[in-house]
């Protein structure tokens, strides 16, 4: 825990418009492999940013909804960053991921025993909440511009459960080189395709990609047979992912369990209630910021209105006062409210490098 | 014309002067030795040797890979393909084994051809018997050498690291039973193994070649199964290949040049012999160079088979 910042950059998140196409473009196109859920392809943007729109809007909620939310710099009026929400992982088909575990065969005669690593190809993460989408401009990406485009999504969940699963989870780029080879891919997914992973998602075309995993063998996968390369690459982050990593780990989300099919990156795995963000979210009122405030009950904060069609978010420093909750009059502006609006906010721990 | 003479050497016979040279001595006690000599007429010379066990797997369990396939298949886009996997089990179990085979020339093929042939005629319940018979396998040393066999080296390596003893046959398959317990139950996707280790399932050794002729050339099937160390492959004996007639005569003609093979055996099934026969009534009739074995014959009831 350190002090508060004296002052905090005018950030603000909101769910996306299709005014932010040309930026979420240019994200697609800047994103290393692995962000698949962003293709480099406008129409299918538009599609992305119109299913956002609805799903925002709709009260009718299916579990196919999907939110995309984009990070402003207000100063420099222009669109930062994006992460997005999809309600339900696999509702129309299934979700893959496999899951880590141990056997231990034992030979009582030859005085030996061996816990082995494997591998199961499984659908438990179906229907969990998924965090998707995350991509920063790297001049955000120190400081705490990251933090509120990864966290805010938390306070949009926390605020309407009714809307996701009780589990999130959130996919991380495993390790590959800059033209997308990936030695977990080359030793287990080429194995069944023999092609390169970007050619096995330009095969997607778009649709779901379980068709891959219906290609894989359903039988454990005994890492301690694959290459070398392939095994230590198991469970290993993109080095572009460590950031968006990092933040959800701190939320609490837990790394051991399951990884991605095809690059053997961390699938991180929580429970809503686990969650930092959210167990120390709470609601309260907007009030008059006064001198006095900043003082001993002033923290860092993640604000957020309470509107589910047009939550917007920022980070403040925030008072709790008698009158309520206290922040300069500026930022509550930022994110449409004012004196007396109810304002949804949670604690912010960071470490002193992030705030610099 | 060469004809071979099969016999069975009881364990009791310590006399038997060639069985610790032919013979292993760390088999089982109810396990068959087998001697086979080559006669062309003159002197009788033993040139090889084979072993058989029975009801394999009962005492000491005993363990196989079963090389499966598994399709794969994608509606949209429309995908398919196939893939092999290998399956731990014990399918072999209760079937009856030849091993130990030695020969004085690996490429004698007529000798080979025999002594697989006829040790077949004088296993009970062998390949006489259509429908009932215990299957009879024939196991052909895989490509590379103990730990170092690429199969090895691809799956059992990672899962027991340590050089394997140096044993006789019984201890060895006792010992290659406690190691199947490392090994994986579930079923292993071969596409996933190193090249090396795909390539040498089923395949024999370079200096075993020669048996794996010898098998497919009497008709031995190459089954699904291969060796849990090295890979090697099993074979399988056929089944229903003898029909016994019991025979009451041999006669000799110097007629027979290219007579059909016949499998000639003893009631009690100690003695066997190959010959190049032709049929005539009550028995059959061999070249005058065989006709020694109607003397062994004389005192007891035969059978004969063409094959």
């Amino acid at each position: 825990m350190t002090e508060p910042p004296r002052t905090l950059a005018r950030l603000r998140l909101r769910p996306i418009q299709l005014d932010d196409l040309d930026a979420l473009l240019a994200f697609a196109e800047a994103s290393a492999h692995g962000l698949t859920t962003l293709p480099s392809n406008l129409q299918r943007l538009r599609g992305h940013i119109e299913r956002s729109l609805h799903s925002f809007a709709t009260t009718d909620v299916s579990g196919e909804e999907s939110y995309l939310f984009v990070l402003e710099d207000l100063e420099a009026d222009r669109v930062v960053g994006v992460s997005g929400i999809s309600a339900q992982a696999g509702l129309s088909d299934r979700f893959y991921s496999y899951r880590n575990e141990f056997v231990v065969h034992r030979s009582k005669a030859l005085e030996y025993s061996n816990r082995i690593h494997t591998l199961h190809l499984c659908h438990d993460l179906t229907g969990a909440t998924v965090l998707t989408s995350f991509y920063i401009e790297p001049k955000y990406r120190s400081g705490l511009a990251p933090h509120l485009l990864s966290r805010a999504r938390l306070l949009y969940i926390g605020q309407h459960p009714e809307r996701f699963s009780d589990r999130i989870i959130s996919e991380n780029p495993g390790l590959a080189d800059d033209s997308g080879r990936c030695p977990f891919w080359e030793a287990v997914g080429r194995r069944f395709f023999n092609m390169d992973y970007p050619a096995v998602e330009a095969l997607a075309g778009g649709r779901s990609k379980s068709f891959i995993a219906d290609m894989m063998p359903t039988s454990p996968v005994y890492v301690p047979m694959l290459p070398g390369q392939a095994q230590w690459a198991i469970g290993q982050l993109h080095p572009e992912a460590e950031l968006p990593f990092s933040i959800l780990v701190d939320e609490g989300f837990e790394a051991d369990a399951y990884v991605d099919i095809f690059d053997g990156g961390p699938i991180v795995v929580s429970r809503p209630a686990q969650l930092r963000t959210i167990t120390r979210m709470s609601i309260g009122r907007v009030a008059q910021s006064t001198p006095h405030d900043r003082r001993a009950t002033a923290s860092l904060r993640l604000v957020g209105n309470t509107s589910r069609s047009n939550f917007q978010a920022a980070l403040a420093i925030v008072s709790q006062t008698t009158r309520g909750l206290a922040m300069p009059d500026s930022c509550a502006a930022d994110i449409g409210l004012g004196v007396g609006d109810l304002i949804c906010t949670s604690d912010l721990t960071v470490r002193t490098k992030e705030i610099a | 014309m060469t004809h071979f003479h099969l016999r069975s050497v009881p364990r009791a016979a310590t006399l038997e002067v060639l069985a610790d040279e032919w013979f292993d001595p760390g088999a089982a006690q109810g396990d068959l030795r087998v001697l086979i000599e080559a006669n062309d007429g003159g002197a009788s010379t033993v040139t090889g040797a084979i072993q058989v066990g029975f009801q394999i797997g009962k005492s000491i369990p005993r363990y196989w890979y079963y090389v499966g396939q598994v399709a794969y298949r994608s509606d949209e886009p429309m995908l398919a393909r196939k893939d092999r996997v290998l399956l731990l089990g014990n399918d072999f179990t209760g079937a009856h084994e030849l091993y130990g085979v030695r020969v004085a020339k690996p490429d004698d093929q007529a000798l080979l051809d025999a002594l697989l042939i006829g040790t077949l005629a004088l296993i009970p319940s062998g390949a006489d018997v259509p429908g009932q018979a215990a299957p009879v396998v024939l196991e052909i040393p895989g490509s590379g050498h103990a730990e170092r066999a690429p199969f090895w080296a691809g799956i059992g390596r990672h899962l027991y690291p340590h050089p394997f003893p140096e044993l006789t046959r019984n201890a060895h398959l006792e010992w290659e039973s406690h190691l199947a317990a490392l090994l994986p139950r579930q079923p292993l996707v071969v596409s996933l193994l190193e090249k090396d280790t795909q390539m040498a399932i089923g395949a024999p050794a370079e200096d075993a070649i020669y048996l794996r002729d010898a098998a497919v050339r009497c008709g031995f099937r190459k089954s699904r199964q291969v060796r849990i160390c090295d890979g090697g492959p099993v074979f399988e004996a056929p089944t229903a290949l003898f029909r016994f007639a019991a025979g009451t005569a041999i006669e000799t003609s110097a007629c027979i040049e290219q007579g059909q093979r016949c499998v000639i055996r003893t009631e009690d099934r100690r003695d066997a012999w190959i010959v190049e026969a032709e049929r005539v009534t009550g028995g059959i009739a061999v070249a005058p160079a065989s006709a020694t074995i109607r003397d062994s014959l004389r005192d007891g009831a035969w059978a004969y088979s063409f094959y």
